[in-house]
């Protein structure tokens, strides 16, 4: 985790790239905003260019909500199924935390196209979770539930002949919500890491993100079929309002675990965002090139996108705060494109002018949506960059190194960690836990809870200790026979020297400190790695927001036509 | 909820079987920076035909009373070395033997460790794959003693090449016999946290108070059931409540 302060290497990169004791810090993390390098618009951008064929195969459902459907994925050299059984709606035990027991889907994302065996096995197998086992061809199950008020209100106006109101729409922007996506092994399904990097659903989340977006297409097929068999006057939701609706995302506390477990993954996309960012903001541009007027338009559209975002949130910056934000980068942007001058200042590189001066003035989220759209001015690199994300979860310790060495590399990585106070009373106030009730991470007070494991990764006092142990050791000795003497740090040194020399791998903090924000990381998972728009936040450790919002449909994907889909304006009625 | 089918024998992936593993190591009272490496030890275990999950689950008793940090050195020579397990269960001894391994590897091109006392002695066998990812050609003899032999190995950085066992279990999983597995499953189910009203407050978008009173927006979205966060008991296991 050296702190970078010199231009990464690498050709194009001639920018500063951010350090780590900026980036890395909670705060910092959480303001990160969608991107390209963003699962779910990498995942769709590969979708578009490589003109996938979604369609639906079957619909068997009933005006009671009850029902099968079958969806045909398409991929360039191979076929998915997506399998889905529709329930009723059912008010007993709903919620939208992993505790509930009410989900009106429940659906399997399959290699190959789907045959009777695979759908028996799903219907039979689905509902009992924990205990069921997934066909071997299941690369994930999930689950997903209606936003009710405005499924019935879209569900009403189709019926009726008429499109839903917007206004009523834009105030969650879906009509269903993701309310789990399992895979990776779980529950039998197959292990990402087998899939290589030559699979269609090889990349990070992919898997994920391909049922995410099958979520939103079942969601709209199912309000339109429902419409029909309420009424002969239906109509099928027009095709821009069908693009606005995104699927709904709820998570929560799980996320940080999900962040201490994969520190390669998380260093190995920070640093590619950073890098591609460090590239755009290095870019050599005339006021005439092409890519200023592509910026001016990137912007225009994100002002309007939080112009209209009708969300409230809680702790966040306002959307409207953000917008007055980038009208001023959007302003000084113009100016540099009429007279040539950014800030009055004649630069090679107008655009590493623009953020040094933005990032001082503006919120923490304006100046990363900001950095997120110049992603956009660097397209090939930052898919090269993504397509390169590969992270093992497996650490080795290096035991031959000698404890002074090591002690060396603590210091230079970790000293954020070794300078925490872990003796307040507030240090080690929070346990990090998993409830027997669908194991839901939970993190509660300690004395409320004095049973509970901790499962929390204690970065700081787990350093500290390390660090004694080793200052009382023979700094000649080697860390095979630290480990020999001390078992308890094994797990941590294997983490330590397996990230040597990368930098954005571990958020900066304790959290089991009084004073973290949980949400802060959730944050970071959901925009930033995820992609996930108008993310609404509960008592600072929950969000809900809305992922493909603005996708293309099935017919565009095929005909690879979609241009630039993310922040949408508001369909015009 | 249903009755898993335990007569079958299941394909059960690493993520599963590691996290089974992690959770009741979790409960022998190790040092959690000690148990979160041991997690792979009985899947690699029970890969190879040995013990397996059948004994993590006999010899958990003796793994709580474990003390993996009294294993000593009692001889070296060279690139040879004797260990005394101290009556350690073999799993509990085998990092640190792959680390002085790899040691005396790096340091000499080979190296030999001779353990005595310690349980379970043909789990050492499991080094023999797991010692690969360190970069070690392990060849393990058991008799009285285990007797670990060790050469330089070279890494690709490909988890293929370089774990082939973990690669094979990532591809095909493993065949468990149901009634092993979930026998193993409802074990590893005591390490997680008793649930009750006070600790589902814990999690959330809003908290529910024992008088029905929220703390919170209610503006989720989630449309929840109020009545099923106050409920004083609540479902250990949780399946759909759709038919």
């Amino acid at each position: 985790m050296t702190d970078m302060t010199q231009p990464m290497s690498g050709p194009g990169v001639t920018a500063r790239m951010r350090k780590a004791s900026q980036v890395m810090l909670p705060e910092s993390l959480a303001a990160i905003q969608p991107s390209r390098l963003s699962g779910a618009r990498a995942f769709m951008n590969r979708m578009v260019r490589e003109r996938w064929d979604i369609s639906m195969v079957r619909f068997d459902v009933d005006s009671n909500a009850e029902g099968t459907v079958v969806y045909s994925i398409k991929a360039p050299d191979r076929e998915f199924s997506f399998i889905g059984f529709s329930r009723p709606p059912s008010r007993t035990a709903r919620t939208g935390r992993i505790i509930g027991r009410a989900w009106d889907m429940m659906g399997t994302l399959n290699e190959g196209p789907a045959t009777e065996a695979d759908i028996e096995s799903a219907r039979r197998e689905l509902p009992k979770l924990y205990t069921g086992r997934a066909t071997p061809n299941a690369l994930i199950w999930c689950r997903s539930n209606r936003s009710m008020r405005v499924f019935d209100q879209t569900l009403e106006a189709l019926a009726a002949g008429r499109q839903p109101a917007i206004e009523d729409l834009s105030k969650v922007c879906y009509l269903m919500r993701n309310t789990g996506l399992d895979g990776n092994g779980t529950f039998g399904t197959r292990s990402f890491p087998s899939l290589g990097r030559d699979h269609p659903l090889g990349g990070v989340l992919q898997a994920q993100l391909l049922t995410a977006y099958m979520m939103r297409e079942y969601s709209c097929d199912l309000v339109e079929h429902l419409a029909r068999l309420k009424s002969d006057k239906a109509v099928r939701l027009d095709p821009s309002i069908r693009s606005y609706l995104g699927v709904g995302n709820g998570s929560a506390l799980g996320l940080i675990f999900f962040i201490h477990k994969h520190p390669r993954l998380i260093n190995a996309w920070i640093g590619a965002r950073e890098t591609a960012i460090a590239k755009a903001r290095g870019l050599e541009l005339e006021p005439a090139d092409g890519r200023i007027a592509q910026l001016v338009g990137l912007l225009e559209r994100a002002v309007t996108f939080r112009r209209q975002d009708r969300m409230v949130y809680e702790a966040f910056t306002s959307s409207a705060e953000i917008a007055d934000d980038l009208t001023q980068a959007l302003s000084a942007l113009k100016a540099f494109r009429d007279s040539g001058r950014m800030y009055d200042e004649i630069h090679a590189a107008p655009l590493d002018v623009l953020v040094s001066r933005f990032e001082k003035t503006a919120s923490p989220e304006a100046l990363e949506t900001l950095l997120s759209l110049l992603i956009e001015l660097v397209p090939e690199d930052a898919d090269a960059l993504f397509a390169e994300i590969d992270a093992p979860d497996e650490f080795v310790v290096s035991p031959a190194e000698t404890l002074a060495s090591l002690a060396e590399l603590i210091r230079r990585d970790y000293r954020w960690a070794l300078d925490t106070d872990m003796t307040t009373a507030d240090a080690y106030k929070y346990v990090w836990y998993k409830s027997e009730t669908a194991e839901e991470p939970r993190r509660g007070a300690r004395e409320e809870v004095p049973d509970a494991l901790d499962l929390g990764l204690d970065i700081c006092g787990g350093v500290q200790a390390l660090m004694a142990d080793i200052e009382a050791a023979d700094p000649s000795s080697t860390v095979a026979r630290l480990l020999l003497g001390h078992p308890e740090h094994r797990y941590l040194v294997a983490r330590i020297q397996g990230l040597r020399d990368e930098q954005f791998h571990t958020p900066r903090a304790n959290i089991n400190d009084e004073s973290f924000v949980p949400i802060d990381l959730v944050r970071l998972m959901n925009c930033g790695i995820h992609g996930i728009d108008k993310t609404r936040d509960f008592l600072n450790r929950n969000l809900r927001g809305v992922l493909y919002h603005g996708a293309p449909t099935p017919d565009e994907i095929r005909s690879g036509t979609a241009g630039a889909w993310f922040y949408p304006a508001e369909p015009v009625q | 909820m249903s009755a898993p089918h335990s007569d079958h024998i299941l394909r059960v992936m690493p993520r599963e079987m590691r996290l089974m593993s992690e959770r009741i190591l979790s409960m022998t009272g190790q040092p959690k920076g000690f148990f979160l490496a041991l997690q792979d030890l009985p899947m690699y275990s029970q890969k190879l035909g040995l013990g397996g999950f059948a004994l993590l689950e006999k010899r958990f008793d003796e793994l709580c009373g474990g003390r993996p940090e009294s294993i000593a050195i009692v001889s070296e020579d060279a690139a040879k070395m004797r260990l005394d397990g101290r009556g350690q269960h073999a799993w509990f001894a085998l990092p640190a033997v792959i680390d002085l391994l790899g040691e005396l590897v790096s340091r000499f091109g080979e190296a030999e460790i001779v353990v005595a006392d310690a349980v379970d002695l043909e789990e050492f066998k499991v080094a023999e794959a797991f010692a690969q990812r360190s970069g070690l050609s392990v060849v393990v003899t058991i008799g009285h003693e285990a007797v670990l032999r060790a050469s330089r190995r070279s890494l690709s950085g490909n988890v293929r090449q370089d774990d082939p066992l973990l690669w094979s279990l990532l591809e095909d999983g493993l065949a468990i016999p149901g009634e092993l597995w979930w026998r193993i499953y409802h074990q590893a189910k005591k390490a997680l946290a008793a649930d009750s009203v006070v600790s589902r407050r814990h999690a959330g978008p809003m908290i529910v108070n024992q008088d029905g009173t929220i703390i919170g927006r209610k503006d989720n979205d989630d449309e929840t059931d109020v009545s099923f966060l106050m409920a004083p008991g609540a479902e250990t296991q949780t399946e759909s409540t759709n038919p």
